[in-house]
């Protein structure tokens, strides 16, 4: 302890959320430490400013909300198939119209300093301009080639690559958010299943959407790579170990 | 401490729920009307408007009726649209109002008591949206944890049943997101937060 208060003790403290058996050593320790004390004022402070909000009076819900409601639900209660992408070989979906996300990933074929016997591949993003119709983030991307989206139980069983899940905040709206992004091989398993996150956040099962990359012939360490790069551009929020 | 706004919510009748996942529009209905207060108010305190309060609380319950209907939910109704709920506010804090912002003539009432520290409306309302913003800022369970507690006001027992984690885990996240805000705020808006501590 150092002669001092443990720092989460003493801010579980200042909100009134230690045990009382605990609270009573905390309370005596800061009673005879200025440095805790100190500590434990400005915790108290932290609390203080947040009860500001609590004070505020909310704005009434609004007279036809319940009505607004009922509109909204009626689009999820007919089946409606997701946009298709582009083909990727004969068996996999085909060409879309208009109005499809695309993110872009590139090859550069570039020697890593690191690896040079290994057939490493520079990574790079280009946001061009905007399709139209679907956003994801508030950005717009491309990717060539790219397989979906599909419904999250859809995406073909072996296919090894980087994969993006996505859901709909709003589930009329055709606007993305990415939510997780990994790597598979042929071999991987139900991607959904292994991610407690995904339909927590999404709201159902419905609502998660996954596009795959494919990488074949790439290996693994290839493919996390693809997926880092993805991740540190999206910063999804399954992908951050919560 | 906020021991305030937060209201467990009486939950959903069985026989409501089974109806609504039948696909009968009228219990559906019911459900909306029973908790729509304590939604819509829930988002408000996360995300500051009206506007985005209305949107998240609305899409909040289209989950409901997505998840009703394939079954991802069954049960602790009111726990999980809760939960949805102040997730998806936070997002939107985090990713930023639809709307414009909101002036002066937006600011709430507010009432007496507890936090009252910075004197003016404007001052308090501007403070309000500082903690709000910067619990988005926080890191995925710790703004939740946070918003919960502190924001909402439900008890660490509360909150292990909305996000269904241990008590223990809870305080772990509490601790840490209190301790984060307390550096953000010496470090962005040290006049919030000075009692001359040493400590960063």
């Amino acid at each position: 302890m150092n002669g001092h208060i443990e720092e989460e003790r003493l801010a579980l403290y200042a909100g009134g959320d230690l045990p009382e058996e605990e609270a009573v050593v905390v309370r005596e320790h800061v009673a005879a430490c200025r440095q805790c004390a100190a500590m434990l004022a400005e915790l108290a402070q932290v609390d203080d400013l947040a009860g500001i909000i609590a004070n505020e009076t909310p704005s009434p819900v609004p007279a036809n909300f319940s009505n607004e409601v009922m509109t909204a639900i009626k689009p999820t209660a007919t089946v409606s198939k997701p946009v298709q992408w582009f083909q990727f070989g004969a068996t996999w979906h085909k060409v879309a119209a208009a109005a499809a996300i695309l993110v872009t990933v590139f090859w550069a074929g570039r020697l890593s300093k690191n690896t040079p016997e290994d057939m490493q591949a520079g990574i790079e993003t280009q946001v061009t301009a905007e399709p139209a119709g679907v956003t994801v983030d508030g950005r717009f991307l491309r990717m060539l080639p790219v397989m979906g989206p599909f419904p999250a139980d859809e995406l073909p069983e072996s296919a090894a690559g980087v994969y993006i899940v996505l859901y709909r905040p709003q589930p009329d709206a055709d606007r993305y958010t990415v939510e997780y992004v990994g790597e598979r091989s042929s071999e991987s398993g139900n991607i959904i299943d292994d991610i407690a996150c995904l339909v927590d956040r999404a709201g159902s099962r419905a609502n998660i959407f996954i596009v795959l990359y494919p990488m074949p012939a790439a290996s693994e360490d290839q493919r996390a790579r693809v997926a880092q790069a993805l991740i540190q551009t999206y910063k999804p929020y399954c992908n951050s170990g919560v | 401490m906020n021991n305030g706004s937060y209201q467990a919510g009486t939950d959903i009748e069985p026989a409501v729920v089974m109806r609504a996942r039948s696909g009968d529009d009228d219990a559906f209905r019911a459900i909306v009307e029973q908790s729509s207060h304590r939604i819509h108010a829930a988002a408000w305190r996360i995300t500051g408007n009206a506007e985005d309060a209305r949107d998240v609380a609305q899409d909040a319950f289209v989950r409901l009726y997505s998840a009703l209907r394939d079954g991802t939910v069954s049960d602790n109704i009111a726990a999980w649209l809760y939960r949805v709920t102040v997730n998806a506010a936070i997002d939107r804090r985090r990713t930023g109002s639809r709307y414009p912002h909101t002036t002066l003539d937006d600011a709430p009432e507010q009432t007496a008591g507890k936090g009252s520290r910075p004197d003016t409306v404007t001052e308090r309302h501007e403070t309000a949206e500082i903690i709000r913003s910067l619990a988005a800022e926080l890191p995925g369970k710790q703004s939740e944890v946070f918003v919960l507690r502190d924001i909402e006001g439900a008890t660490v027992p509360e909150i292990g049943n909305i996000l269904g984690c241990a008590e223990n885990t809870v305080r772990v996240h509490l601790a840490r997101a209190r301790l984060a805000l307390r550096v953000m705020l010496k470090k962005r808006y040290p006049y919030l937060v000075n009692t001359g501590s040493d400590q960063s």
